[in-house]
């Protein structure tokens, strides 16, 4: 006698299982898959040819006693702050500036903002590579020009400052971005409540921030969330940029798994890495989602 | 006897008589190598032609891999049973170490003698790929990095051909008051930073010490030479602004670009590159070379040598004989390393005379410091650093020259890695394969 | 009074508005500017105006010892087919999770959202194994795999989203006429959700087309490499010949470019779709 659990009712649309195959049978193989393999792989030495070895959890607490692990999580972090002083802060200026009253060529300041978006981070690094050229770049040559020679330095090869100098060229790329989000967001926002701010007596950057950022609160800590996860998932730019460099200065931990399992030969290493940063984005988005979730109900 | 008794023994017979028909017949030996350039493919394509000649029965099939980080591909093809049966790549322990342990690569040891190059290669081609007392390949490509310089320059400003490291510096000086960066260094591009650690270390080592650093991990610290050596280079040099300002960020390309429009005057490079010299340079200078200067009055003037890369077998391959037959014709034959020096300014092994040699003069140059026996030739770090050591070595000198941290404090970080490097097995001494 | 300081605050506005759009495009156009000039003129320094030209050439030469007709071709290719893959794919997938009713389809629904969650490091290096075994290393369609099915969790969502948003009226009173669930799909789900497709199309290929660290890891033949790592191992082996490299980027990113300013409305409506609908 067969369980009542499975009940062929009519009202279910089984054709519904053949509509989402496609995508389920897919994801399945190049998503869950790969990440399961991640799991287990993490739990194994191995070199990349020849046998496995079962090592348990001794990838995990190498990492966590690893100081490269936090060097590159802490140069996450300030990407992340980097980010968001120069793309989201100019984001939700802009997106200010232009959400207002009348701005002529509206349209044409939003579309050349948000261009550097469309290129890839190899062209933002040439691009930038050339700005930061200590002998020819364009930063150096102002900083000439403004008579302050001592400062024009490599840029990209300066421990100081190579982060800060990627950030600007990421953060180049992030800020129109942000203004698109952000504007959509203010035109969702009550004019009448800056109005009466505005009769009230209150100047622009009063009614700014007491009126107009409050409203939006929602979608800037939405915006700060995605930034975070984002700030962790980065790759290309740092390997572009600076590969890591100068003496591991900029390494994230994208770079540094990269680096552990292709470079030096310890897959298994490597795996646990990535799933460090995994469990942290996770961690992350979802308790981002239940908090949004939360306060919609 | 009966008819099936009969029939079994005949085709007994005929099945080894069958396999030895194959491997005089027709069989194609895959060969990946690194042969890109187009000189570099010109060269291999007309030293193939000559071995198809001479072995009818073998067909070259060649693929020139690509420059990205190939030791995946290896592995992923030593792995199948369809790999290739030739392979021409790195072989440094950090990148083949992997394919050693599995046993992918056939032990070339007792071909040394069998194939009689011990006499006709250079001593380095066998001695760096080789670990555990065994050898793996053999190694091509001989290169060893000397200075270039600008000779036109050093005329102009007087300064003679450095022969001890006070001359270096004077020449230095003389340089930097003229307006001239004397090294044409780009600290981004991590080969530089190595080659230039490298050299000058070995420079103040002598060969015993070198060889207990290399081949017993003899600690890095105890050696107050090392000290010397790294505060000469890495802070003496920095802060007589003896570098291009922003050294750090510039790519070695970018460096060499000063070296040609002749504002820096000196690159310590290889002869790898001779021929990217020539060319960028034609007419404008004329460019010479000179070795790094003795340090102090005894010592032997050192070079450090490299080999490129090494001529390894596949041990699943099924053509043993040929593959071999293949690397000697390759490496130890005087004829393709003559088409080698001419078309390609590569460097073979083969150490014997070469009749009518005609290369340009800085390949002379190179090949005549090769064979001279007054130069000490060493394996340079990179051949022989655990490969978290050559992340470091590589990653790391810019932070000595920015006075991020000190000298001590980076012998101290070098030393750590190598030791741990011993511990899991990855240096020449405890490698086991 | 008040005039005067609003339009002090208006010209204030516009100020700002304008160094953000230096700050923006100076990079660009300097970038443009050399890609025409000649490698001479370059010498006196980028940034200067300039005097000697020699732009086809340089784009020439692009073209040919930069191979960026190649690259290019290959990125049109792989990026053509993981858009038509991904848009077809989670079309049919959105409606069935936002129309459809069957077991498990929201729990299915939010494994598929882990995907969005999940950067790409964590299945990465199996990836690179999976394809070895499956003999497809260095071939186009293991990238177009790769980025198709990195698309397919945002994609589905952004499908959901949109039919949702549609009300059931319509399909309920063409079932009344008779209509099958597929002919329902066809004619009235597709027609209506065209600005949420158009979306996705050009949000996918602007990804798919950009993406580099897929190729990095699975391609290597010269013949089928997209733009990203063509250009980057262009630059790296010509690293001087700054005026051709330009020359290179500007062909890699007019394509989507043009598209951009063509179809502006739809890539800021696929962001905030995203971004904002819940």
């Amino acid at each position: 006698m067969r369980a009542a659990s499975f009940k062929f009712r009519p009202r279910y649309q089984y054709i519904g299982f053949l509509m989402i195959l496609p995508v389920m049978g897919l994801y399945c193989v190049f998503t869950l898959y790969p990440i399961a393999s991640s799991v287990v792989l993490s739990l194994h030495d191995w070199s990349g040819i020849g046998p496995k070895a079962y090592v348990g959890l001794d990838n995990y607490a190498e990492a966590f006693a690893d100081p490269m692990v936090w060097l590159s999580f802490r140069n996450n972090l300030q990407y992340c702050l980097g980010l968001i002083a120069v793309g989201v802060a100019p984001g939700l200026i802009l997106a200010a500036l232009l959400a207002g009253e009348r701005i002529r060529g509206r349209t044409v300041f939003q579309t050349i903002y948000f261009l550097p978006r469309l290129l890839s981070m190899v062209v933002v690094s040439i691009v930038w590579g050339w700005i930061y050229n200590p002998s020819f770049g364009l930063l150096n040559s102002i900083i000439r020009w403004l008579g302050a020679k001592d400062f024009s330095i490599g840029w990209l090869g300066n421990a100081s400052f190579a982060m800060w100098a990627v950030v600007v060229a990421g953060g180049w790329t992030y800020f129109g971005f942000c203004m698109v989000i952000f504007i959509a967001a203010l035109q969702n926002t009550d004019p009448s409540l800056s109005e009466a701010a505005l009769i009230d007596g209150a100047n622009w950057l009063q009614r700014f921030f007491s009126v107009i950022i409050p409203q939006i609160s929602n979608v800037i800590t939405m915006v700060l969330i995605l930034t975070l996860i984002d700030a962790f998932k980065i790759f290309d730019i740092i390997y572009l940029m600076t590969l890591g460099g100068p003496g591991r200065k900029t390494e994230i931990m994208a770079t540094y798994l990269y680096r552990e399992a292709f470079r030096h030969n310890h897959f298994g290493y490597g795996s646990s890495i990535a799933m460090i940063l995994t469990a942290f984005v996770l961690l992350v988005s979802i308790v981002f989602q239940y908090s949004r979730e939360k306060r919609e109900s | 006897m009966s008819r099936k008794v009969l029939m079994a023994f005949c085709i007994a017979l005929a099945l080894p008589l069958g396999m030895f028909a194959e491997s005089r017949g027709q069989i194609t030996l895959k060969v990946w190598d690194q042969w890109r350039a187009e000189n570099d493919s010109k060269a291999i394509t007309m030293v193939d032609d000559n071995f198809m000649k001479k072995y009818p029965n073998v067909k070259i099939e060649r693929t020139a891999m690509p420059e990205s980080e190939i030791a995946d591909l290896i592995k992923a093809a030593l792995s199948s049973d369809s790999g290739p049966d030739v392979i021409y790549s790195e072989v440094g322990i950090g990148f083949i170490g992997p394919m050693l342990k599995a046993g992918a690569i056939l032990d070339l040891t007792n071909t040394w003698k069998a194939r009689g190059w011990n006499d006709k290669l250079f001593p380095v081609s066998k001695s760096i790929p080789s670990v555990g007392g065994r050898n793996y390949a053999v190694g091509c490509e001989l290169e060893f990095c000397p200075i270039y310089y600008n000779k036109t320059l050093f005329k102009k400003l007087g300064i003679n051909e450095p022969k001890t490291m006070s001359d270096l510096d004077a020449a230095m000086a003389k340089l930097k008051a003229a307006g001239v960066t004397p090294w044409a260094w780009g600290g981004k591009t991590w080969w530089n930073n190595a080659n230039l650690v490298g050299s000058v270390l070995w420079d103040y080592l002598d060969q015993d010490t070198i060889n207990k650093q290399m081949y017993q991990d003899v600690s890095w610290k105890s050696n107050p030479a090392v000290k010397d050596a790294l505060n000469k280079c890495l802070v003496e040099w920095a802060q007589k602004g003896y570098y291009p300002t922003g050294g750090e960020a510039l790519t070695d390309d970018e460096g060499l670009m000063l070296f040609y429009q002749g504002k820096a005057a000196m690159v310590p490079n290889s002869n790898a590159n001779i021929e990217a010299f020539l060319g960028n340079i034609g007419d404008k200078f004329e460019v010479s070379s000179f070795n790094w200067p003795k340090v102090t009055p005894k010592s032997k003037p050192n070079t450090v040598a490299f080999i490129g890369s090494g001529y390894m077998v596949n041990a699943k391959t099924k053509y043993q004989q040929a593959a071999i037959d293949y690397i000697d014709f390759v490496c130890a034959n005087p004829d393709s390393a003559k088409i080698f020096y001419e078309v390609a300014s590569k460097f073979m092994p083969y150490k014997k005379a070469i009749p009518n040699l005609k290369v340009p003069r800085l390949v002379a140059e190179a090949r005549a410091a090769l064979t001279d026996s007054s130069l000490l030739l060493l394996p340079g770090i990179n051949m022989t650093a655990p490969p978290e050591v050559m992340t470091f070595l590589e990653t790391n000198a810019v932070q000595v020259m920015t006075k991020q941290i000190d000298v001590p404090g980076w012998i101290d970080q070098f030393d750590s890695l190598w030791q741990k490097s011993k511990a899991e097995g990855m240096t020449l001494s405890t490698f086991k394969w | 009074m008040k005039r005067s300081k609003s339009r002090l605050a208006k010209a204030l506005r516009y100020a700002l508005l304008l160094v953000a759009a230096v700050y923006t495009l100076v990079p660009i156009i300097a970038l443009a500017i050399t890609a025409i000039r000649s490698e001479a003129d370059l010498n006196q320094g980028p940034f200067t105006i300039p005097t000697q030209l020699q732009a086809l050439a340089n784009f020439e030469r692009a073209w040919s010892v930069g191979r960026i007709g190649v690259y290019a071709g290959n990125s049109l290719m792989i990026t053509a087919t993981v858009v038509a893959l991904v848009v077809c794919c989670t079309t049919v997938a959105g409606y069935a999770f936002a129309k459809l009713s069957f077991p498990g389809r929201d729990g299915l629904f939010y494994l598929l959202l882990l995907g969005m969650m999940v950067p790409f490091q964590a299945m990465m290096i199996p990836i690179y194994f999976l394809f070895n075994s499956l003999h497809l290393l260095n071939t186009r369609l293991s990238v177009i795999l790769v980025l198709a099915v990195d698309g397919l969790p945002f994609g589905t969502f952004l499908m959901r989203s949109f039919i949702r948003g549609i009300p059931d009226e319509l399909s309920e009173s063409a079932k009344l006429d008779g209509c099958g669930e597929l002919r329902i799909f066809r004619s009235i789900i597709l027609p209506l959700t065209s600005p949420a497709w158009m979306s996705l199309i050009i949000f996918q290929s602007m990804w798919a087309w950009n993406n580099f660290i897929v190729p990095l890891m699975l391609v290597y033949d010269e013949k089928i490499k997209p733009i990203p790592l063509g250009l980057m191992y262009f630059q790296g082996r010509y690293t001087t010949e700054y005026t051709v490299i330009a020359a290179a980027v500007i062909i890699s990113i007019l394509p989507l470019v043009l598209v951009y300013i063509a179809f502006q409305r739809h890539f800021t409506m696929g962001i905030t779709a995203g971004a904002l609908k819940g």
